[in-house]
């Protein structure tokens, strides 16, 4: 039986390699290799090549847009945590979760000016301090000197530290 | 006003009162991220970047609030958080801004 098996499997190879030496019509459509006079090997090898090469660029754009949506996301990231721990510090674990549940943001991070009108909507006087608070916090783990001039206007801040936060990470990049 | 009077002022008031300014902000901040931190006034100044005279008012009226206790070491005063009392007033802020974000909408 195995040398029977062994036999047919033998044959199979033959009758495989007979049908690859026959021309691959699509290959015809990158390039004609066979105009050419290149082998089927050396076709296959160039259409492989071709489309690695385009999954490689491919690979390279998604990585770019991926550096680009993380960078955003990191930023975000940051502001959130500072957002949470300034508060967390300043007034305690169950004071931030309430301001939290009340300011009812998806993403603390995302939007400064939302932020910052609902939190005076709900704290009043006391949200410039919290804010002032917060973007100090965040200057220092960005090794930012915070130097408040004028009105003190926590969007302007945080849009400030964003941009320091980008060219930063272009740099590293 | 005795000590009792001053913490069961109402909760708004309490709020406003320890965030009143930056400096008593930053001062919270000092003590609830240092608990055990004891310092005359001058050191905990320069902690917080600040000459000794530019926390004098704040760091009085957070020891009025019974936020900080203070005590003579050696001739000079030093201040450390009052804890208990601390998480008395955290707890007092917490409950207020947990029924304000209903008061505020109605």
């Amino acid at each position: 039986v195995f040398t029977s098996n062994k036999n047919e499997s033998l044959a199979n190879v033959k009758s495989k390699s007979a049908i690859t030496e026959q021309p691959v019509p699509w290959t015809l459509d990158l390039g004609s290799p066979l105009s050419l006079g290149i082998t089927n090997s050396q076709s296959i090898n160039m259409i492989c090549g071709k489309f690695f090469r385009q999954i490689e660029r491919i690979a390279w754009l998604i990585s770019i847009e991926r550096a680009v949506v993380g960078n955003k996301r990191g930023f975000e990231e940051l502001l959130e945590e500072t957002i949470m721990s300034s508060i967390r510090d300043l007034l305690g674990e169950s004071s931030m979760r309430a301001i939290l549940y009340h300011l009812s943001l998806e993403r603390l991070g995302s939007d400064p000016e939302a932020f910052d009108k609902k939190l005076r909507e709900l704290l009043n006087a006391p949200a410039t301090i919290i804010e002032e608070i917060i973007i100090k916090d965040l200057f220092k783990r960005l090794d930012l000197l915070y130097s408040p001039k004028g009105a003190f206007d926590f969007p302007r801040y945080v849009n400030a530290a964003k941009e320091f936060y980008a060219s930063t990470e272009k740099k590293t990049v | 006003v005795t000590e009792g009077d001053r913490l069961h002022q109402p909760t708004d008031n309490l709020l406003e009162n320890l965030l009143s300014s930056g400096t008593k902000a930053d001062l919270l901040l000092l003590f609830h991220r240092n608990p055990g931190l004891i310092d005359t006034a001058e050191g905990i100044a320069r902690r917080l970047g600040k000459k000794g005279k530019a926390i004098e008012t704040d760091i009085s009226q957070l020891a009025n609030s019974s936020i900080l206790k203070t005590k003579k070491v050696g001739g000079s005063e030093v201040y450390f958080l009052n804890q208990e009392k601390d998480k008395e007033a955290q707890g007092d802020i917490a409950d207020y801004i947990t029924n304000l974000g209903g008061k505020r909408r109605s």
